[in-house]
């Protein structure tokens, strides 16, 4: 089957009939309903633009184990080239959308999975890497959008899966038979959910030998019996019900779209399952698919900072403020710190490296760097956007108002900018920096991914310490320093000690004519 | 026929010495062999395939093979850039025919920035013979402006 087309995706998304709730109801539609809309055009953006010449580059790959051209979002990193693609093609999605585009937690699952599913399989002799083989196999040639279910419900965060007073806070397996297992519990803030064809469930955490029940792995379909679905409700999201002038970004929403996933009893073949209880291999599953997720934030954010910074600058404009200089100085302190997240996504990239599985994995440490960045700069250069559009982004009349025939004139008339720039398009703009910069979008950024102590616990584990400890002691003169001894062509004590005396005798010289020249006097 | 042609470099000291079959001159069939790398890789040098071109027949049509990156980024609008492109080559009496492989009469590299990435793709030691590629707002690594760079383009090609 070739990549589907944003309409095919969409008219894909009908035959599943996953069971959805929102705001207490059962939703019978995902993609008629008018809330969810939004988040089903940005997920079939990143189909479509896989069929644009103009993006295919970065947008397609050639699959490894088929050979066919394949939407890169199935793909399954053979190179640092591939790597680096995927963070240019992270970068061009956010300047389409605007927003989280949903698809990439899925894309990640893929690739941790797939490394790890190896290493599982050379230490126990398992088959699991076959087996998700064929499931990458089934979902390339179906192009077919996964989401990435790591997140556990958690409840007492003290207190380890096995340790909590209701397990199913954790998913686990209740059951394991010959046909497969039967897992229970939950899974949270699951992007993108509620529009994808598959979920890709992964361990959220290190696990024990206690906790072996929940070191569990596999992949379902969305309408699979047992799964419920409930869509979060997200800052402004009604707006989209009552006035698209209003919502800001109403083609494509602020967030990705979230939802908790509840698992009651759900069924799960032994061939979708690429871990069960094998928990030494949790913390690197988590590590990995952290790694490969923490480095996409310096794409996607920084093509939203792209958006923004567009933005800002129109506003300026649009209120003849383009050449103020303090505008000027804002909107490079904005490009700076984007394109320095920017930096630390290609760094991660580029410094990536190949594993056992014979996929490719970014730097983790450096990816981890880029996201913890990205927790403060996205809030730093929103707050320059809103700094820039002015106190109007929070005071502008609704949509109905600005249509009134009573008073509409007047509001178009009080909002206007300088002439020639039509009203209605700068409340547009207001709105969309509104939206972008005050609102779901940014909790994202800080949580997305991990949360910041996440990416500091990585990159102390892997500042390595000891070693900067040694450059300290050979610099200090406290460790033996190699390279200055061949240099001089002797030990350094020799080195010093020579050098003393010299001082010495110098000093002898000098304290001599200095007697001396008194004695003439 | 097979023609021994010495293309004479732009810059001082650089010379090649290109063996062609006349049909590869016509592009209807691959190089031989790998055509003679100029050495000191600079600016490209237009003036081998102009030599190249020389056994000139009527065309009426040109294929060319554009080839964009992946646009994460752009400088330019790539698609704006290859339409006007296509306009020139329109008033210029010829029909340019989109090709996505085999051998152009010119591939075009359309990349939307400096880091230019399609060049580690296609790069000139591949062979193409008549290859062009523009880096961002850079023509041959120098600035040329965005909206001059269609015209820029379409003096390499009519050259020949």
């Amino acid at each position: 089957m070739a990549m589907m087309t944003g309409k095919e995706y969409i008219e894909s998304l009908r035959e599943l009939r996953p069971e959805v709730y929102f705001m207490g109801e059962k939703i019978d539609s995902v993609v008629d309903e008018p809330m969810f809309q939004p988040h089903v055009h940005t997920a079939a953006l990143t189909y479509e633009l896989a069929h644009d010449p103009l993006h295919e580059e970065v947008m397609t790959a050639t699959s490894h184990l088929t050979g066919q051209k394949i939407n890169r979002f199935t793909h399954i990193h053979q190179s640092i080239d591939d790597l680096v693609k995927k963070i240019r093609m992270m970068r061009l999605l956010g300047q389409k959308t605007g927003t989280c585009f949903q698809r990439c937690v899925g894309f990640d699952g893929l690739n941790a999975v797939y490394a790890i599913s190896y290493d599982l399989d050379q230490k126990y002799g398992t088959d699991y890497h076959q087996r998700f083989r064929n499931f990458l196999k089934y979902v390339q040639e179906n192009d077919l959008m996964s989401a990435g279910a790591m997140t556990d419900a958690r409840g007492d965060r003290s207190l380890k899966p096995s340790q909590q007073a209701n397990r199913n806070l954790y998913l686990h397996i209740s059951e394991k038979t010959n046909d497969g297992i039967i897992v229970n519990g939950a899974k949270a803030h699951i992007t993108g959910v509620i529009n994808s064809h598959e979920i890709i469930a992964m361990p959220t955490r290190a696990m024990t030998e206690e906790d072996k029940d929940f070191a569990v792995s596999f992949a379902i379909p969305v309408n699979t019996p047992g799964i419920k679905l409930i869509f979060a409700r997200q800052t402004n999201d009604s707006r989209r019900l009552e006035s698209p002038l209003d919502t800001g970004n109403p083609k494509y929403a602020n967030v990705g779209g979230e939802a908790l996933i509840t698992f009651t009893n759900v069924f799960v073949p032994w061939e979708r399952v690429f871990m069960a209880g094998e928990y030494e291999f949790t913390g690197q599953l988590v590590e990995t698919f952290a790694g490969h997720h923490r480095a996409n934030y310096g794409g996607c954010k920084v093509g939203l900072a792209d958006v923004v910074c567009g933005g800002s600058q129109w506003l300026a404009d649009a209120h003849g403020l383009a050449k103020a200089s303090h505008i000027l100085d804002k909107l490079t302190e904005i490009v700076t710190m984007a394109e320095t997240c920017w930096s630390c996504s290609l760094a991660c990239s580029y410094e990536g490296h190949r594993t056992p599985s014979g996929a490719y994995s970014v730097n983790p440490l450096l990816a981890s760097v880029t996201k913890l960045n990205i927790t403060r700069m996205v809030y730093e250069w929103m707050r320059l956007a809103q700094d820039i559009a002015g106190g109007k982004i929070i005071t502008l009349p609704a949509e109905s108002d600005l249509n009134s025939p009573e008073i509409g004139e007047m509001v178009a008339e009080y909002f206007a900018g300088r002439a020639g720039v039509d009203v209605h398009n700068i409340i547009k703009m207001l709105r969309l920096i509104e939206n972008m910069s005050v609102g779901a979008g940014l909790p994202e950024a800080m949580h997305g991914a991990g949360s910041p102590a996440a990416q500091k616990i990585i990159i102390a584990r892997r500042s390595n310490i000891e070693k900067k400890r040694e450059l300290a002691e050979t610099i200090a003169g406290i460790r033996r320093d190699e390279n200055f001894e061949k240099v001089i062509g002797k030990t350094e004590e020799e080195h010093w000690r020579e050098t003393q005396k010299k001082i010495s005798e110098k000093q002898v010289k000098i304290c001599a004519g200095v007697v001396g020249r008194s004695r003439t006097k | 026929m097979r023609c021994d042609l010495v293309a004479t470099g732009l810059r001082a000291g650089r010379i090649g010495v290109i063996k062609a079959d006349r049909r590869y001159l016509l592009g209807n069939r691959p190089a031989p062999g790998p055509v003679a790398t100029m050495r000191n890789a600079g600016p490209t040098d237009y003036s081998r395939a102009r030599l190249l071109s020389r056994a000139k027949v009527q065309v009426t049509t040109i294929r060319l093979r554009i080839q964009y990156c992946g646009g994460c980024n752009p400088e330019i609008d790539r698609g704006s850039l290859v339409a006007h492109l296509k306009q020139l080559i329109e008033s210029a009496g010829l029909k340019p025919i989109l090709c996505k492989d085999g051998q152009p009469d010119w591939l075009i590299l359309v990349n939307g920035c400096a880091r230019a990435c399609l060049e580690e793709q296609f790069p000139e030691s591949q062979g193409w013979p008549k290859r062009i590629s523009v880096q961002g707002s850079n023509f041959d690594y120098r600035p040329v402006a965005e909206n001059e760079l269609p015209r820029t383009i379409w003096k390499i090609i009519r050259q020949f």
